[in-house]
C-alpha cells in the first residue's frame, strides 16, 4: 500500500514538472493570431524585401513590425482569391483593426541591440541572424535560430569588432 | 582615443538640483519607500552633497557640491570585483555590467567617493514613472550595484549615428543628460585628450580642484572654485 500511494505521487509530481516544462517552452510561432502570416508567400513568391515591411531596419534600433497601414499598401484589393488567409487579412485592413504580432526574435532588457548599427552600418545581411526566414510557411518557425550572446561574440570576433560589454550592456 | 572628462563650476552652480533629477529619469533609477530612503538606500547616481552651511539664522543656506561618480583614471573599484563587471573602458568611462554582477558590494566598499548605490530591493514604481523609461538604458534587477557611466548610452548613439551620418564623432554629439540640463552651465563635458576642446582648457584652469586628491586615483570630474567653501 505505502508502495502504491509513493508511485502515485511520484506520477503526480512528474505530471506536475512535464506540464511546466510544456508550459515553458518557447512559443515559436509568428503571425498576428488571428491570420497566418507566411514570409514565403511574401518574400519568395511575390520577391518583396525585408525592410519593405520591417521599415525602420535601418533607420531605429527596432527593426519595427508592420503597421495595418503597411499591409494596406497591398492588401487593399484581393490579389489572390482563393487564400483564406487573405481574406482574413483584407477584413482587418477594411475595418482598420490593428494587428497584433506575436513578437518572436527578442533580446532581454539588458541588452542594447541596434539594427541600424548592424544592417545600415555593418552592412550584414538579416539572415545572418535570423536564419532563413523566406522558408517560413506555417505559423510554426521550424528554422529558428536562437539569439546567443556567443554567437555574437564569434561575429564580432571574426570581424575584428569591439567586444566591450559596456557597448551592449547598459 | 577619446578620454571623457568633466568639469563642474561651481562658481556657477546655483544648487538647484536639475542634474539630480535629469540623472534619475535619464537613467530609470528606481525610486525608493520611505522606509528604504530611511536606512540610507536613496537610489541616486549624482547627488548634492551637503559641505556646510553659510548665512546667519535665519537665512542660513546649504552650501552643496554635485557629485556623482568621478571616473577615476585608476579605479579602485575595479580592483577588487571578483567578476569583472565593473571596469575602466578604453575611452576612460568606468563601466558597470549589471547582468554580470553578483552583487557582493565590494566595489561600494572600496569606493573612496560612496557614488556606487545597491538595489536592495524592486520597489513598486509610480505607473507615470515606469511609462517614461528609458528604453536605452536596463532598469537593473536586483542586487545588483548600479553607478553613474557618464550617459554611456548615450556615447552608443551619438556614434551610431555619426557612423550613419559617415562622419567623425563631434563634441557636441555626445553629452551626459546632467550636463545638458544644467540651466547655470557649470558642467563642461568633453575630451581630456584633446588639448583645444574646453573641458582640457577648464583642467588649466587655476581654480581646479579634485576630491580626495591623496588618494590617488587621478578622476576625471574635477571642479573650479574660487571662493572659500
Amino acid at each position: 500500500m505505502k508502495r502504491k500511494s509513493g508511485f502515485i505521487i511520484l506520477f503526480i509530481i512528474c505530471a506536475a514538472a512535464g506540464f511546466y516544462l510544456f508550459n515553458s517552452a518557447p512559443k515559436q510561432s509568428t503571425g498576428t493570431g488571428g491570420v497566418t502570416f507566411s514570409h514565403y508567400v511574401h518574400t519568395k513568391q511575390h520577391n518583396i524585401k525585408c525592410k519593405t515591411c520591417h521599415q525602420n531596419v535601418e533607420t531605429e534600433e527596432r527593426a519595427g513590425i508592420p503597421t495595418i497601414e503597411t499591409c494596406s499598401l497591398c492588401h487593399s484589393e484581393i490579389i489572390n482569391p482563393n487564400s483564406a488567409e487573405e481574406k482574413k487579412i483584407t477584413e482587418y485592413v477594411t475595418n482598420n483593426k490593428p494587428l497584433l504580432w506575436l513578437n518572436y526574435y527578442t533580446v532581454p532588457d539588458y541588452v542594447y541591440f541596434s539594427h541600424r548599427r548592424h544592417v545600415k552600418i555593418g552592412k550584414l545581411d538579416c539572415a545572418l541572424c535570423h536564419g532563413d526566414m523566406t522558408e517560413q510557411k506555417s505559423k510554426e518557425l521550424n528554422n529558428y535560430k536562437p539569439i546567443l550572446m556567443a554567437t555574437c561574440f564569434d561575429c564580432h570576433k571574426q570581424r575584428n569588432i569591439t567586444t566591450d560589454c559596456g557597448n551592449c550592456h547598459h | 582615443m577619446a578620454k571623457y572628462g568633466m568639469a563642474i563650476d561651481l562658481n556657477k552652480c546655483n544648487q538647484c538640483g536639475a542634474c539630480v533629477t535629469a540623472c534619475k529619469v535619464e537613467n530609470n533609477l528606481q525610486i525608493v519607500s520611505k522606509e528604504s530612503a530611511a536606512k540610507g538606500r536613496v537610489m541616486q547616481w549624482m547627488r548634492l552633497t551637503n559641505l556646510s552651511y553659510e548665512g546667519n539664522d535665519p537665512d542660513v543656506r546649504p552650501v552643496t557640491i554635485p557629485s556623482l561618480c568621478v571616473q577615476c583614471d585608476d579605479p579602485p573599484c575595479t580592483k577588487v570585483c571578483p567578476v569583472r563587471a565593473t571596469y575602466k573602458r578604453d575611452d576612460g568611462i568606468v563601466a558597470q555590467i549589471y547582468p554580470q554582477c553578483i552583487g557582493c558590494r565590494y566595489c561600494m566598499a572600496n569606493c573612496p567617493y560612496n557614488v556606487k548605490v545597491f538595489n536592495w530591493f524592486k520597489e513598486d514604481q509610480p505607473v507615470e514613472y515606469e511609462k517614461c523609461y528609458n528604453k536605452d538604458v536596463a532598469v537593473r534587477m536586483k542586487g545588483v550595484v548600479e553607478k553613474c557611466t557618464f550617459c554611456i548610452h548615450r556615447l552608443q548613439k551619438a556614434k551610431e549615428q555619426a557612423a550613419a551620418e559617415h562622419r567623425k564623432l563631434n563634441e557636441e554629439d555626445y553629452i551626459p543628460a546632467c550636463a545638458q540640463v544644467c540651466p547655470s552651465h557649470a558642467f563642461t563635458f568633453g575630451d581630456l585628450d584633446d588639448p583645444n576642446s574646453a573641458v582640457s582648457k577648464l583642467k588649466r584652469d587655476y581654480r581646479k580642484f579634485v576630491l580626495q586628491e591623496e588618494l590617488g586615483t587621478l578622476p576625471k570630474v574635477f571642479y573650479l572654485n574660487a571662493k572659500s567653501m
